[in-house]
């Protein structure tokens, strides 16, 4: 998919030697068109048309706002995006949700709902309105200013390293980037080259070699607690090596055209705190959901339980529209509130001293760990598969 | 003062060498590894987001 495709390679092997080639003042013009080709290729007609006019509406609702002050249009516009990625992300799963609580309280539903079919959700929507959205609220809240040229924003919107699956730009890092394109050193050009095979390597070899031996498992009839250890073990290892291999090379991509995107992964792993595990894990993800989410609701300041829990569970949300995402987001936001608060009344807990770290690791690891069958399986299967690990 | 002995320089070179052909048999390595296993169906599960 995308990065594996032969098109995207034929397509890498035109548009980044032509970027190097261009003289300076032609080099934004050339990124722009290759960005339009790529989203065009993989999203087609239909998945570019509502991902242009929410961007066109992000780009004229900031300088709106931030040249008249009028501050009602990125707000109007933020609703905006939050319903359109509604409506494609999630309108089947609340489709389908109302008409099952009908049902089981005997009300009958109005034909529109019953007759209600999602269109298939346009490529990355997730990240272009995560990306939006952050840009509207630091032009409307935090008062920065707009991107008046619009070539900058459509690059912003559609840099084709990072359309499909991030990291999640911030435009304040990135858009200085595109006043004055040069080409990267020799040195750059190799790292992002030697990045990308790495990412390449993570994803081809090893997290495909986790998903031969988690089907081998999963063919096992009787689920027994090691074969379920073992199961979550690898799903834990193949979400982690997917991943990271795929921000490896978005960002590796980047760095040969000499730009600089957010990291996604940071050894997450060996976190000894779950409070740890989110700041390296997703880190493009969880800093946007952090800023966005949990800091407007009162972050530390009220609620700070509640404030987790809401936060991780929209974050589960997020990465798809089933219960079980939304399960595995009230695991970790319970997780979180649970060591928030271990922390304020034992903070002594929490120190850097070896044993407390080796305590913390042997705690945080298995708990992420035992989330991601939340993530992977549906929750009548995770059921069975817990009772499974408490009678060995 | 000014020694005759390179040596110090020559280990240097000879080092930084030695690192540079690792890093191409290494990364060389894992081209052919990921060649070897090239699946253009394998979707990255993360799509779905």
């Amino acid at each position: 998919m995308l990065f594996l495709e032969g098109w995207f390679w034929a397509f890498a092997a035109v548009a980044v030697p032509v970027y190097l080639l261009c003289p300076n003042a032609l080099k934004l013009y050339w990124l722009l068109l290759a960005c339009v080709v790529f989203h065009f290729h993989f999203a087609g007609p239909a998945g570019m048309t509502p991902i242009i006019i929410l961007a066109i509406l992000t780009y004229g609702a900031a300088l709106v706002s931030w040249r008249l002050g009028r501050w009602s249009a990125a707000g109007l516009v933020i609703v905006l995006i939050v319903g359109s990625l509604t409506f494609y992300k999630y309108g089947q799963f609340l489709r389908d949700n109302t008409l099952m609580l009908s049902a089981a309280i005997g009300v009958r539903t109005p034909w529109v709902i019953n007759a209600f079919k999602a269109p298939a959700a346009p490529l990355g929507i997730s990240f272009f309105a995560f990306e939006f959205i952050h840009y509207l609220y630091e032009v409307r809240v935090h008062g920065r200013p707009a991107i008046r040229n619009p070539f900058h924003f459509a690059v912003f919107a559609i840099f084709f390293p990072t359309l499909a699956a991030g990291p999640i730009k911030r435009f304040p890092d990135f858009v200085p980037q595109l006043v004055d394109l040069r080409n990267p050193s020799t040195a750059q050009w190799w790292a992002g080259i030697r990045r990308i095979i790495r990412g390449l390597f993570k994803k081809v070899v090893i997290s495909e070699l986790c998903v031969e031996y988690i089907g081998i498992f999963e063919k096992i009839p009787h689920r027994s607690a090691p074969v379920v250890i073992a199961l979550a073990v690898l799903q834990g290892w193949r979400i982690y090596f997917d991943f990271a291999g795929y921000s490896d090379m978005a960002i590796g991509l980047a760095q040969t055209l000499n730009f600089s995107v957010p990291e996604n992964f940071n050894r997450p792993y060996w976190s000894t705190s779950l409070q740890e595990f989110w700041r390296r894990w997703h880190m493009s993800l969880s800093s946007w959901i952090r800023d966005y989410i949990y800091i407007p609701l009162g972050g530390n300041r009220v609620r700070r339980g509640v404030n987790l829990l809401i936060a991780m569970i929209l974050c589960g949300l997020w990465h798809g529209a089933a219960w079980n995402f939304a399960a595995w987001g009230v695991y970790h936001g319970l997780g979180l509130a649970v060591e928030s608060g271990v922390r304020r009344w034992s903070p002594g807990l929490f120190t850097d001293s070896w044993l407390q770290r080796v305590v913390g690791w042997a705690i945080c690891y298995p708990f992420v760990t035992y989330g991601w069958l939340l993530f992977f399986y549906p929750l009548e299967t995770v059921a069975k598969m817990t009772r499974a690990l408490l009678v060995w | 003062m000014v020694t005759g002995d390179d040596t110090p320089r020559r280990a240097d070179r000879a080092w930084a060498l030695l690192r540079r052909a690792g890093t191409v048999l290494l990364y060389g390595l894992m081209l052919l590894a990921v060649l070897a296993m090239w699946n253009t169906q394998a979707p990255f599960i993360y799509v779905a987001f």
